[in-house]
């Protein structure tokens, strides 16, 4: 099965770059700008993993895999300043585009400010996470046995 | 008398914002139809005074997260302006292909996903996609590629980093911008055929009377640059927007209304571009604006669907002709001395005419701002819009003919956030 990895975020906000590093690393997409064509990342039966930060009440650098429906914006859009990630899927899936699966790798981040510098917590997360993209992201998962991120699915992890 | 009817619409989609539309019917007559935008001000323009000039090319590109360029490109040449400088012709044509790229996302963003749904029935351009998903998946393949413009350009896809007052930080090397070529090449047949899709759909038959008003360049389809010219027969340079427009605060709306100083409603766009300039569009264009049926001069706001397909292509085609000519200029950026003085500056947005005005000090800080959007000089005509196609079908029940007023405000594309945010209707028929 193809891994398609889609890193989200923004290079210039500190910890919300980490979704792009990561991406970038891997040889994945790193995506910027609106999520409208974020379907054409993927091919029908890819296996899709995006990461990207994410504000949680765990401590910085937790990685948690959450499920799609799980991350906030779920709702129609009314405009396209609004179209979260729930409906680029939605909007992916009416296309035929239905990939094998998708997974949200989230990495909990603190420091967001214009310029900020990535944490340290954060960018040791996102090496864990590259080596196990880059083994293939199999179950074996980086940070098996550490506490749940946000009790959002058995593989949430701290 | 008839008696009263009243509609109410929760929420209106598929426009960028948030707002209402308050449209009254007494007797059989429209006697009111109020575009309401409740969305609080922005102060952009206060928040401008005192800083230094080299800052409203970023922070006016947040007014808007589909239209930065435009915002950036305006004020750049509003101080250019003040300051007396031009910048290089290489520079210019740099410009234009970063404008090419967003009106092309913006285009195909509102043609795929938020108009083509109300002429082919659906809620919305996801459930649109399942049953036209060639059409679709196309088009988010023509608007990546205006994405990728502006990334490659400006630096990122959304709020662009790379424009300041004299031109660029950094140009790109020819190699970066040869990337784009096959894209291009591939994208304006994919365009052409996205054309003949839209000008398939039933468009009400309806035409607006308001004067329109865009940009003209001599040399080519005014994007970037121009003189102010109007259907009146209005010809001034742009810094004579402010004697012949002014904005007025209405009572119903958060943000300002335009009209012409003599009171006349007026619109900005697509359409007024097409009816005033339509001549320069390129011969291959031109050619399919005619096989599709849409003549030289077209008044029906509906069509704007059309006439954005044909932009959008005209925009491809001037992408590919950059980046095709294109060598790296000798300098990103001519040096700017500030100097007190007032600046003008006017480009074509995506969704028309954009203006900004500056009044600037000795040692470049900003004294005083004025940003007019173009969302903002259409409203009235949005407004009359709406009242005037109401009161020709008010035989339709009142379900159609909200369904046909929210059309008729999309028609314009608004992006309330640029003027301020949309969309509750209620229709109160009395």
């Amino acid at each position: 099965m193809n891994l398609v990895v889609i890193g989200l975020g923004n290079d210039d906000r500190g910890d919300d770059a980490v979704g792009l590093e990561v991406a970038r690393r891997v040889g994945g997409h790193a995506h910027v700008g609106d999520l409208a064509d974020l379907a054409l990342a993927w091919g029908p039966g890819d296996r899709v993993v995006i990461v990207d930060a994410v504000e949680a009440a765990a401590p910085s650098g937790t990685v948690g895999r959450l499920r799609p429906e799980d991350v906030a914006g779920g709702r129609a859009p009314t405009s396209t300043h609004g179209l979260g990630l729930p409906a680029a899927l939605a909007l992916a899936r009416a296309l035929g585009r239905v990939p094998a699966s998708v997974e949200v790798v989230g990495i909990v981040g603190r420091a967001f400010g214009v310029g900020a510098p990535m944490s340290a917590a954060v960018a040791d997360a996102r090496d864990r996470v590259v080596v196990w993209l880059a083994a293939g992201g199999g179950t074996s998962w980086p940070d098996e046995g550490r506490t749940a991120l946000v009790g959002t699915g058995p593989e949430a992890v701290e | 008398m008839t008696p009263e009817r009243r509609i109410d619409v929760p929420i209106l989609a598929r426009v960028e914002g948030e707002g209402a539309l308050h449209l009254r019917i007494e007797g059989g007559r429209v006697t009111d139809a109020h575009l309401q935008i409740y969305e609080p001000p922005r102060f952009f323009e206060g928040l401008l005074r005192g800083r230094p000039y080299d800052d409203p090319v970023d922070i006016t590109s947040r007014i808007c997260g589909i239209c930065p360029v435009a915002y950036q490109l305006t004020a750049a040449r509003a101080l250019e302006a003040a300051f007396g400088v031009d910048v290089d012709p290489e520079i210019d044509r740099l410009r234009r292909l970063l404008y090419c790229g967003e009106w092309i996302e913006s285009h195909l963003l509102h043609i795929a996903l938020l108009h083509a749904p109300d002429f082919l029935g659906y809620d919305d351009g996801i459930a649109m996609a399942r049953d036209h998903r060639f059409e679709v998946e196309t088009a988010l393949a023509v608007k990546r590629i205006g994405n990728r413009i502006i990334e490659v350009l400006g630096g990122r896809a959304i709020h662009p980093v790379n424009v300041r007052v004299g031109g660029f930080h950094r140009v790109p090397t020819r190699d970066e911008l040869a990337v784009l070529a096959p894209e291009l090449a591939w994208a304006a047949g994919a365009m052409a055929d996205l054309v003949r899709w839209t000008a398939t759909f039933s468009f009400p038959d309806f035409e607006q009377t308001q004067d329109q008003v865009a940009l003209r360049d001599p040399d080519a389809y005014a994007i970037e640059r121009g003189r102010v010219v109007g259907s009146d027969g209005l010809d001034v340079a742009v810094g004579h927007f402010p004697d012949h427009f002014v904005e007025e605060q209405v009572a119903h709306s958060s943000a300002l209304h335009s009209r012409t100083v003599d009171g006349r409603v007026y619109c900005v766009g697509p359409l007024a571009r097409y009816n005033l300039n339509g001549a320069q569009l390129s011969a291959p264009v031109r050619s399919l604006a005619d096989e599709v049926g849409l003549a030289p001069v077209c008044r029906n706001p509906f069509k704007s669907i059309v006439v954005r397909g044909l932009e959008a292509l005209y925009a491809l085609e001037e992408a590919s002709a950059i980046v095709e000519d294109y060598r790296a200029p000798a300098r990103p950026h001519v040096e700017i001395r500030p100097r007190a003085g007032v600046g003008h500056g006017a480009t074509e947005a995506p969704r028309g005419l954009l203006y900004q005005g500056y009044e600037v000090a000795d040692d470049g800080t900003i004294v005083t701002a004025r940003i007019v959007p173009p969302t903002a000089q259409n409203q009235a005509a949005m407004e009359a819009d709406v009242a005037a196609f109401a009161q020709r079908n008010l035989a339709l029940a009142d379900e159609d003919l909200q369904l046909r007023c929210e059309q008729v405000i999309r028609n314009y594309d608004p992006c309330i956030s640029c003027s301020t945010h949309f969309l509750r209707l209620t229709v109160d028929r009395r």
